[in-house]
Formats: C-alpha cells, sequence, structure tokens
C-alpha cells in the first residue's frame, strides 16, 4: 500500500507540474468516483434509474434511500463539464504561451471535438445499449469543443454574460418552429434543448443550449484563474466557499418559491420534493444545487492541497481519477457493464440484479482498478506524449 | 470647490454591465412568459374551461361517439405509448344527485363494459393542485397486466363536476398523483355562457 502511494505522489510531481490547481484535479476526480457509482448502479440495480425532468416528466422511484443515491450523481455533468471549459481556458493560453499559433489552437480543438464524437459512438453509446447516434454527455462535450475553437476568440466577459444569459433564460426557449415530423428536425431539437428518449435512435439527453453556458462560466473560471499566483489561488478558498453557500441558498429559494427556474416544480414538502429538480435540461434549481456543491469542493480541494498527505491514500486516489477524466469515463463504463456489446440495442437488461451492498462493493473494488490503470495511463502518455493519447 | 469623481475601476464597471444586462435580459423574459404553459404539457382550452396535460398525450375529444362536448357535458381523452404508457383524460358534466362519486361511478361502469376494472378504492378527500377533491384509485386489467390509475373528482363554482384520470403502465402512484395534481391546479373554469 505504502509503494502505491510514493507510486501517485511520484507520478504527481511529473505530471502535473502546476500543482496549485490539483484543487480542480481533486473536485474533478470526486465527481468521476461518484458518477461511476451512478453508473454502476444503473447498470445492475433494479431500483436505479435517471431521467429527471425529461419534458417534464417525473419517474418516481421506489423509496427516499433509491432516490438519494441517485440524486447524488447530479453532481458528476455539471462539475465535468464546467471544469472541463475551466481546463480547457488554461491550455488554450498555455498553447499560445508556448507559441502555438491561434489556428493551430483552432483546429487542435476541432480536431479533439470529433475524436469525442467518434467516442461516443465506439465507445460511450454502445456502453448504455444505445444507438451511435445517442447525444450523450461526451458528444455534448465535443460539440461544445468545436464552439469553443471559435467562441475563445471572444472576449471573456462577453463569454460570461452570454453563459449567464444562456442559464438564466434557456427555459424560455421555443424550438416549435422546426418540424418534428422529418426526423432531422426532431434530432435537432434533441441536440439542441429538448432532451428526448421518444423516437429511436434519434435520442440524447445533454442537449447544447444549456451546457455549453456552464462550459462557459467554466472558461471564464479558467481565464481568470490563469497567471494567478499560489498565494492568489489559496486566496480563493473563502470565495469559493460563500459562492457555494450562496449558490445553495439561491436554490432553496428557487424550490420554496416553487416559479421561474423549476422545469419540475415542487409538488409538497418532502425532502424528495425539494430535491427533485429538472437534469434532462438543467434547470436553474439544478444547477444552483451542484454547482454550489462544486464551488465547496474546489474550495476544500484549496484548502487540503498543500497537506502531506494529499498525494497519497484516498486523495491521490481521487486526484489521479481527475487527471485523466476521458480515459477514466471510457473505461469504467466497460469495466462496471461487465458485459459484451448488444446487437440489439434497447434490449438491454443485466443477467440478474445486484442488491445495494454487492453494488457498493462492486463500485469501490472497480474504482481501485481504474485507479491502477490511470496510474498505467499517466505512464504511458509520459513514453508517447505525441502520438493519439494526447487527445483522452 | 472641484468636486474630484472616485475612479471606478475597469473590473467593477464590467462586472456591473454584465449585472444589469443579465438581469434586464432574465427580468424581461420572465415577465414575458409569466403565463405560459410549463415545459413538458400542453394547454387544453374549449368548453368553458382550460388546463394542462402531459405533452406526449395527444388529446381528443368526444371518446363517445358523435356526442360534441358541450359546457355542460363531455369528455376528453389522451394516450402515450411505449413503456411508460400513460393514458389521461378528463369527464365534466352537470353536478347531480350523487355528487362526484356517482360521476366516478358513471366512469367505472362505462370503462368495464370493455375492460375489467379491479382494486377500485374508497374515495378520500383531499386537496390536490389547492382544491379539494374526492380521490379513487383502481387497476385496469389490459392483456392481463394490471395497469393502476388515480381518479380525481371536484365541483367547480358554476355547478359542473370534472373527474380527472390518470392510468400508466409503469410509472406508479407517485407519478399519477404528481400528473393529477398537476392538472389539478391548472385547472380553470368560466362562468356559463348563457344560463342552465
Amino acid at each position: 500500500m505504502r509503494s502505491m502511494a510514493s507510486g501517485v505522489q511520484e507520478t504527481v510531481k511529473t505530471v502535473t507540474g502546476a500543482s496549485r490547481l490539483e484543487f480542480i484535479d481533486f473536485a474533478r476526480g470526486i465527481v468521476m468516483a461518484i458518477m461511476a457509482w451512478d453508473h454502476v448502479s444503473g447498470f445492475w440495480n433494479q431500483f436505479h434509474h435517471g431521467g429527471e425532468g425529461i419534458l417534464g416528466r417525473a419517474p418516481p422511484f421506489v423509496d427516499t434511500t433509491w432516490f438519494l443515491l441517485r440524486f447524488v450523481s447530479h453532481y458528476c455533468a455539471p462539475i465535468f463539464i464546467f471544469l472541463a471549459g475551466t481546463v480547457l481556458a488554461i491550455s488554450v493560453k498555455r498553447r499560445l504561451e508556448k507559441g502555438e499559433s491561434q489556428r493551430d489552437v483552432t483546429l487542435h480543438l476541432v480536431k479533439r471535438g470529433l475524436v469525442l464524437l467518434f467516442f461516443v459512438a465506439a465507445i460511450e453509446a454502445p456502453a448504455f445499449t444505445n444507438p451511435w447516434t445517442y447525444f450523450g454527455v461526451i458528444a455534448c462535450i465535443g460539440v461544445c469543443l468545436i464552439i469553443f475553437s471559435l467562441a475563445r476568440r471572444l472576449p471573456t466577459k462577453v463569454i460570461l454574460a452570454l453563459s449567464l444569459v444562456i442559464i438564466l433564460n434557456h427555459s424560455f426557449l421555443d424550438l416549435s418552429f422546426i418540424p418534428t415530423r422529418p426526423n432531422w428536425g426532431w434530432y435537432l431539437r434533441v441536440i439542441l434543448h429538448e432532451p428526448s428518449f421518444d423516437r429511436w435512435p434519434y435520442v440524447g439527453l445533454y442537449p447544447i443550449i444549456p451546457w455549453v453556458a456552464v462550459m462557459g462560466l467554466g472558461w471564464s473560471l479558467g481565464n481568470y484563474l490563469s497567471g494567478k499566483s499560489t498565494e492568489k489561488i489559496n486566496g480563493l478558498k473563502r470565495p469559493f466557499a460563500l459562492a457555494g453557500v450562496a449558490s445553495i441558498t439561491a436554490f432553496i429559494v428557487v424550490r420554496w418559491l416553487n416559479g421561474y427556474g423549476n422545469l419540475v416544480a415542487r409538488m409538497g414538502n418532502t425532502l424528495v420534493d425539494w430535491l427533485y429538480v429538472s437534469k434532462y435540461p438543467p434547470d436553474l434549481a439544478f444547477l444552483l444545487w451542484t454547482l454550489g456543491g462544486m464551488c465547496l469542493m474546489l474550495a476544500l480541494g484549496i484548502h487540503i492541497q498543500g497537506r502531506e498527505w494529499f498525494h497519497g491514500g484516498l486523495t491521490g486516489m481521487i486526484t489521479s481519477f481527475g487527471r485523466n477524466p476521458l480515459f477514466f469515463y471510457l473505461v469504467h463504463l466497460w469495466l462496471y457493464r461487465a458485459q459484451l456489446p448488444d446487437f440489439y440495442p434497447r434490449a438491454y437488461a443485466p443477467p440478474f440484479y445486484l442488491g445495494l451492498p454487492e453494488t457498493l462493493l462492486f463500485w469501490a473494488v472497480g474504482l481501485v482498478v481504474l485507479w491502477r490503470l490511470c496510474l498505467w495511463y499517466e505512464k504511458l502518455k509520459r513514453q508517447y506524449p505525441k502520438p493519439i493519447l494526447q487527445y483522452i | 470647490m472641484i468636486h474630484m469623481a472616485t475612479p471606478i475601476s475597469p473590473r467593477y464597471r464590467d462586472a456591473a454591465i454584465i449585472l444589469v444586462v443579465v438581469v434586464a435580459v432574465t427580468g424581461f423574459n420572465v415577465w414575458q412568459h409569466r403565463g405560459d404553459t410549463p415545459v413538458g404539457y400542453q394547454l387544453y382550452s374549449g368548453s368553458g374551461f382550460s388546463f394542462i396535460y402531459p405533452r406526449e398525450c395527444s388529446l381528443r375529444e368526444a371518446v363517445v361517439f358523435f356526442r360534441l362536448p358541450s359546457y355542460w357535458l363531455g369528455d376528453l381523452q389522451g394516450e402515450s405509448s411505449g413503456e411508460a404508457a400513460t393514458v389521461m383524460g378528463v369527464v365534466w358534466e352537470a353536478e347531480r344527485a350523487g355528487g362526484v362519486p356517482a360521476t366516478m361511478d358513471e366512469i367505472i361502469d362505462a370503462a368495464s363494459d370493455y375492460y375489467q376494472i379491479t382494486d377500485i378504492g374508497v374515495d378520500v378527500d383531499m386537496t390536490l393542485g389547492g382544491k379539494q377533491v374526492s380521490v379513487r384509485g383502481f387497476n385496469v386489467l389490459v392483456n392481463e397486466v394490471s395497469v393502476p390509475g388515480l381518479m380525481a373528482g371536484w365541483v367547480s363554482p358554476e355547478g359542473r363536476v370534472f373527474v380527472m384520470y390518470c392510468l400508466s403502465l409503469s410509472r406508479g402512484d407517485d407519478w399519477l398523483t404528481f400528473q393529477l395534481s398537476r392538472m389539478m391546479a391548472s385547472l380553470k373554469t368560466e362562468p356559463p355562457p348563457q344560463p342552465r
């Protein structure tokens, strides 16, 4: 165990370089681990399901425990996409500082977006027994990268203002002018703003319009962080914590008022009623809760990133996930699915269902395997820094 | 005496501009859309009342052949298909002896001509969607599959009984209550066009 920890420490020292931003890897690592829970439970538990808020629908959960076991995973997509924007801004700035031309940076982002779309068709969609046309979180990030290959030329304050306007107003968007009868029209609406599984194979859950704004907020943070000294970054602990508390307080106010900002209305006063928010598409209440939580995670990450034990043990494992998010994502799906691809999509069902304790055990063992794989992958990237691996 | 204005930092000025733009756009939209139908629902309006219903259920009039809905009598029903197939509808008529339970009995009797209705529960008075209603649970046997349903009845101020019902293949009681509650909350009636 000791050698494992020292191995991680060594990896961190040599791979991350900019150690002051490890709090971002920490926050991202936490949500990767939570996301793994969501997926292993989705694959193997009878009572785990998603779909909260698809066009106002609200599927029931068998009890509060199963609801909370799903609810905790709400942090994943917003934080994943937000921090993708943050890291993107920092990485673009570094590339330009290294002397890469604007054209090369644009091309790199477009290629990276296309590679993500390929991964969706080849790896992500089959893992969920979805058609290759499935517009999931990776496809959404891929398209957002392509958008940002051009949008990055806008001033940060414009991107920030547009992102806030989109997040606060996307629920008013009416796409009814796009016809739904030709399939392309339907699919376009799914991709833009109307998540749906109603017309196979034109299905998707992560429409671009609200999510590109979440990435835009992350991009704005990344530009703000770029060039900041370690002392200044450490000084952000309190602002992040305050932003987190303010955001969660705003969530409570929005749910209490039960009007604007709620795509799924609060139908009562139970815990489930208060927390049952729309993820597909993400309403304001959902984003206030999850991004508020992210701010608290970032504050915690800044608080502990300088500690001696940070690079070992559990925190070391978590940051290794956060350093390799795409690799983790692609591998964990098939590791937890643990079945061959289905030749008849939509017929997915596990050969048997697991109970809650067995699923938790499967999740924990899988995380250890994924940790070792992430370390191995980092080593591989160091050995072969130039080829396709840079896109994963 | 010359008053020297304190220069505003560009950072604060930019933040203020962003704030004003975002608040103005959002405020305008909230005001402009204050009476809109919620996302995922459609609005029915006719026969002196209106209500919202899940948009995947394509609602149609006159379940009883040849009968056109009027202010004092009518019914509407909509269905969706798939794994979570849903049926929802509303029946209205002038209040008569027996009140809401009589109208509910009539609906169940009519449906029994085509399906076996089982597990008919007792009427429970409760507040649903801000209205005082009677709620009754039941199951419908369709091709040997038992489909749970709920109906809720309410008497409007002008003396009409409205019974809304909802059945779903896989979504369970919570969802049915949720939808009925939403539909009931949105139900608005108008005075009759002419005295009865």
